[in-house]
Parts: C-alpha cells; structure tokens; sequence
C-alpha cells in the first residue's frame, strides 16, 4: 500500500494541500486580527480624543473646577458604556467605572517616560484577553492630563474565534477534497500505467511479435511504451535466431541419430553374417563421431554465445602453427589430388589462444579442401603489416581454386549451419558451423574475417588480427 | 511391393532400402528431387517414401508435382523437422502421411503396410485363396494348415499374384511391381521364381493354383476350370 505510487502521490498531493491550506489560514487569521485591534484602537483613540474635547469644555464650563470638570466630562461619555477615565498626573479625576488599585499603573509609567500625546497601550493581564487602552495627554490650566479610553478584547477574541472555529471546521473537508481529488489524479494518471502492464503481462515467448499500444499517449508514457516496444522488438529478434539455431541444429542432430538407430535397427532384425554386422558398426561409429563433432562445436559456440570462454593467452610462433595446420591436412587434400601450399615470411610471434587460432586455421582449410576439385590448389599465406598509420597486424589468408560462392550467399556465409550447396556438404561431413566458428573465434582476438570470392575461381579468406 | 525411396543422404537410404528389401519390397533410391519425378514417370510404384530436405527440388515440391501428374499411389512423408507446421505443410502438399527422423523401423513398416492396405482397396491382413493363406504382417503362408517357407523374392511374387487373384498378369507387370530397377527384362528370372514358387505350393497339396497363360502371362485361382495353355 505504502509502495504504491498511487497512494504516495495522492499522500504528497494532500500534504501539500494542507500546507497550503495551513498557511493560508493563518496568514488570514493573523490580517484578521491586526485589522481587529487595529479598528478597536482607532474607536478607542476617537473615544479619548472626544474626552479631551469634553474636557476642555467642561473645564472652561467649571471656571477651573478640575474634578468636577473632569466628573462631568467622564458622564459625558458613560453612555457609550466604554471604560473611559480622566487623570491628573497618576491620580485618577474621574472614571465610568470604579477603577481597581494599580489598575492602570503600567499606562501611567508609560505615559511618564513618553511624551507622545496620542498612544495605545496593551494591557495583557487585565481581562481575559487583554485590554487595549487609548491614551491622549493635555496640557490645560497649567496642569497635565491624561485621557484614557479602554475596552477588554473580548469582543474580538469572539469574532476571532468564530472565524477559527470556520476554519477547523471546514480543514478536514478540504483534506478530505484534496485527498480525494489527489487519489483521483494519481489514478487518472496511472491509468495507462496499469494498461501496459496488463499488456506486457501477455506476452510471452510465442507472442513476442506483439507491441504495446496505448492509443494516444502522454509525452512521458510515449517514450515508455517506445523504449519497451524497442526492447520487445530486440528480444524477438534474438528469440527468432535462438529459435532458428535450435531448428537447424536440432536437424543437424537428427540425421546422424536416424542413421545410427534405423542401421542397428535394421542389423539386429535378423541373423546376419560378421561381414554385414561389421559393415554396419563402421557406419555406427563413423555417425557417432561425427555426433560428437557436431556437439562439440554445438557447445563451443553455445559457450561463446554465453561468454564463458576464456581466452587462453600466451606467446607462439604464427608461422609454426600455420605449417602443423597444412601438414595435418596433407593426407586429406591428397587423397583428392589438391595441392596444399604454406608460406610465411619468417617467424612471427603472436600473442593470443593457440588452440583457438589452430581451430580457426583448420576450419579454412578444410573448407577450402572440401569445396575445391580435384587437381585444384590450396595456399595459405602468412604477412604482417606494420606502418605508421595503422596499428600492427598480421594476416592470414588462404585461398583455394575451388567453385567460388555465389554472390546470394555471401552475406549468409557465417551465419550458422549455413551451407551454399546443402547436398555437397552434407555428403562432405560438414555441418555449416565451421565458418560461424571461425568469425567467432577472429572477432574473440578483436580481428575480422574478410572474403574475396570469384565463382567459378575461387575463394580466399583473409583473417586480419591486431598483434 | 515396390518402393520408390527418395532421400539425399545415402546412409539413411541405405539402411531404409536394406532393412525394406528384407522385408520383401522392391526398392528403388532417387538421390534428388528431379531424379525421384523421372524415376515416377517410368516406373510403376505401389509407395514413394519421400525425404523433405532434398537437392534440386524439395519434397514438397515433389509431392505437388507427382500429384499433378496423377500419381495415385501413397506418400509417405520422411522428415528430420517433425514441427506441426511441417507435418501439415507436408500433407497439404498432397502427402498421406508423414514420419519424423529418427524413427523405429517397426514404424516404419507398419505405416507402410497400412498406406498399401488403404491403397489396393480395404483388405484384410491375412488373404486366402482356397486353403492357401497369406499373412501379409508376419508374411507367413500356409497352405491346407502347413507352413509354407518362402524367399523374400518368392514371398513378394505370391503377394502380388494373390492380390491380383483370378486376373492375368503379364510379365513386364510382375517385373514392375516386384522386382526393382536392376531387373533384366531380357532375363527369365520371372519364370524362374514362378517354377520355384509352384513346387513349394503346388507339389502334392491338391488342386494347382498358378497356371500359365501363354503370351500372357500368369494368374493365381481356385476357380475349377482353368487349365494350363
């Protein structure tokens, strides 16, 4: 629930919500009640200035008469029901309302370190929320005066706290709004999300060939559904070739075991002589090496494809490896009366697999032998090249006078259990891996295989590798 | 029975052809899609076994040719992919049924059989003429509850004289449908085998059954009546 992404964005839209909500409630609160006191000192301030008025009056009224002045002036005012007072000094003249000792203490010491005639002061502990007194100060008949008015805040604090209980009472139905709102976005938004899932949830190995569609899409979810529709396309593409590599190798499998089970089949279903049953078995025997020929290179290239093999490294002599390559193939190519020819400049140290490089070397030759006549020949050519535009390499080139490749198939000559004449090859013992290998093993030493084929002339291999 | 066996990889047709000989059929090996449509197109055949993967031309290809031409005997399929799409791109192509490498021979021959069953009208396994029997599974015969012991070669003649029981047939057509292409037709090997045949069936168990036609050829009955020319 936490995880899902609906629910934390529906949770960050509410918290922002609320902070917002927040925020502006107290903003409104704290204008609110500024511009409450604000208005409540300016009545006060009004009230004191009409009783220094009143004062003024009554005193010019009362031929100098202070207290009476100042009682008469207080009476004045009574109506209005707001606290108002008259004080000479720090003592009290005259007040509406009878005036607790000390009660005004703090505005008296204000006033006496103050000479400003018109001022405000907040008295926070008297009443219960405080009382906000205005203050005028006159100077008549040679003496000074000050003038208060003063009224509680209760009155604000009630309008106040209306306007809280306003506001606590509609925060959690704006949560709630915001909460719903927010769950209804996310899901809006996640809607197509939950779409290509349940796609992509369809899709298996034999419908790869299918691609998500979302209609019209956002920007964001269009580069989505398009990196994953790219992704699909490349899995069924190397799923097509895996697909067709197990075909054709599972093909290539079954001939050698149909010839291997139908011929013991066949010799057992009678008595036969030693000659037929000997006849038989070489032809068992030669099918199951040839088996496991296959299987070898079936599982060479396996492992390549999965990265396992590891180059065994070490230094030795091209050359050398080029000359035990052609002698091992000299009793084959003479058996079809075609000349093998070896030549290398000197010797030529390389650094690289042995093995595989031998492996190599023996696949090319062997193909040059099988697809080349009788009487044709074979040439295996070793250089280097070392100048100074480009890095030193060597090169292994070897020819043949055989019957070429047709321009169709050159483009498919590596790829696996490829064969330009199916028949021939077949009959020939090959099985179409051999040149797949040897690319293999070319681009494992960072090299390339080039080819440079005539029909009807002749074909060479050239292996470039880096030294 | 005679077989035209078509498949490019000389083992396979080697066992294939060996293991049918013994099995009394004659057997002919076409190497290539071409070769197996002009072999047809001379040859009489009573079942063509026809590899997929072949040189020049395919076996579907083959298959859709021959069909063309009115080949009426069974094909049988051979093939090394044995996926559903294969199995009915072969059928369609007009095959009547198909076999997946590597196969049991026992498959193999039981299938057979049971295409050249359909083919020569429904018949039973075991046919009689009189008190001969012929068990064309076992390929035993018998004749008035004795067994009789055959040569591949004679076992064959007698299948196909008893099939075509109480009709003439000519030399050229036992030659077409009992021995293969290494048959000599200047050679009197028929009537040799026909010799031998009657001694074994005919010697001392009542009534004859092979009787000659001159310049006609042969016919196998029980029907009183028939008289040798």
């Amino acid at each position: 629930m936490i995880r899902s992404l609906r629910f934390r964005l529906t949770a960050l839209y509410l918290a922002f919500f609320s902070l917002l909500f927040i925020l502006f409630s107290v903003f409104l609160y704290g204008v609110l009640s500024n511009a409450l006191q604000a208005r409540l000192d300016e009545t006060l301030s009004a009230e004191a200035n009409t009783l220094a008025g009143l004062l003024l009056d009554e005193l010019e009224e009362m031929k100098g008469d202070v207290p009476a002045a100042a009682h008469e002036a207080v009476a004045n005012l009574r109506l209005h029901g707001g606290l108002v007072a008259v004080f000479a000094g720090s003592d009290a003249l005259s007040s509406t309302t009878p005036l607790a000792p000390h009660e005004f203490d703090r505005v008296l010491s204000y006033a006496s370190t103050n000479t400003s005639t018109k001022f405000v002061v907040a008295l926070t502990q008297k009443g219960k929320y405080g009382t906000h007194v205005a203050v005028h100060r006159l100077a008549a008949n040679g003496r000074s005066f000050l003038l208060l008015a003063a009224e509680s805040l209760d009155s604000v604090a009630a309008e106040l706290a209306l306007v809280r209980r306003a506001i606590f009472i509609s925060l959690p139905l704006m949560l709630a709004f915001a909460g719903l709102g927010g769950y209804v976005l996310s899901t809006r938004s996640l809607a197509p999300l939950a779409w290509m899932a349940s796609q992509a949830g369809k899709i298996t190995g034999s419908n790869l060939d299918s691609r998500l569609d979302i209609g019209n899409p956002a920007e964001e979810l269009a580069v989505l559904v398009a990196s994953f529709n790219e992704l699909l396309s490349r899995l069924d593409q190397s799923f097509d070739s895996m697909r067709r590599f197990v075909a054709d190798a599972s093909h290539e499998l079954r001939t050698p075991i149909a010839i291997i089970r139908g011929e013991a089949d066949v010799a057992l279903s009678q008595d036969r002589g030693t000659a037929e049953y000997q006849e038989s078995l070489a032809i068992i025997l030669d099918e199951s090496q040839r088996l496991s020929h296959l299987v070898d290179d079936l599982l060479n290239l396996a492992r390549a494809d999965a990265g396992h093999v590891k180059l065994r490294t070490h230094d030795f002599y091209l050359n050398d490896l080029l000359a035990d390559c052609c002698r091992s193939v000299q009793a084959l190519a003479a058996a079809r009366q075609i000349a093998v020819e070896c030549r290398a400049p000197g010797d030529i140290q390389f650094r690289g697999d042995e093995e595989l490089l031998r492996r190599l070397v023996m696949n090319l030759l062997d193909n040059a032998i099988r697809y080349t006549p009788p009487g044709g020949k074979v040439e295996a050519v070793l250089e280097t090249f070392s100048n100074v535009n480009q890095a030193p390499h060597v090169s292994i080139r070897i020819s043949d006078t055989g019957m070429g490749i047709v321009p169709e198939a050159v483009p498919h000559i590596f790829e696996r259990f490829f064969r330009a004449d199916k028949a021939r090859s077949r009959q020939d013992g090959g099985f179409g891996l051999g040149l797949a290998i040897v690319k293999w093993i070319a681009e494992s030493h960072n090299g390339v295989v080039d080819l440079n084929t005539k029909p009807g002339a002749g074909t060479a291999f050239t292996v470039t590798l880096p030294r | 029975m005679r077989v035209l066996l078509v498949e490019d990889e000389s083992r396979v047709a080697g066992f294939i052809a060996k293991g049918l000989r013994e099995q009394t059929y004659a057997v002919d090996i076409a190497a290539d899609g071409e070769q197996a449509l002009y072999q047809a197109s001379i040859n009489e055949y009573d079942i063509v076994i026809l590899d997929v993967l072949l040189p020049v031309k395919d076996g579907h290809a083959v298959c859709r040719e021959l069909r063309a031409a009115g080949f009426r005997a069974p094909i049988l399929m051979l093939t090394a992919r044995g996926s559903v799409d294969d199995r009915v791109a072969g059928l369609d192509s007009g095959a009547d049924d198909y076999l997946a490498k590597p196969f049991d021979f026992k498959e193999l021959l039981a299938r057979l059989r049971a295409l050249l069953r359909r083919s020569i009208g429904l018949r039973p396994q075991v046919m009689h003429v009189a008190d001969l029997n012929l068990d064309t599974g076992s390929h035993g015969v018998t004749r008035a509850g004795k067994d009789i012991d055959l040569t591949a070669k004679e076992y064959a003649l007698l299948e196909y004289l008893v099939l075509n029981e109480g009709r003439v047939v000519g030399r050229e057509q036992i030659a077409q449908h009992v021995w293969d292409e290494s048959f000599d037709p200047f050679s009197n090997v028929i009537d040799v085998y026909i010799k031998r045949l009657r001694g074994k069936l005919d010697s001392g168990l009542g009534r004859r059954l092979i009787h000659t036609r001159r310049g006609e050829g042969y016919i196998l009955t029980a029907a009183p009546g028939v008289a040798d020319d």
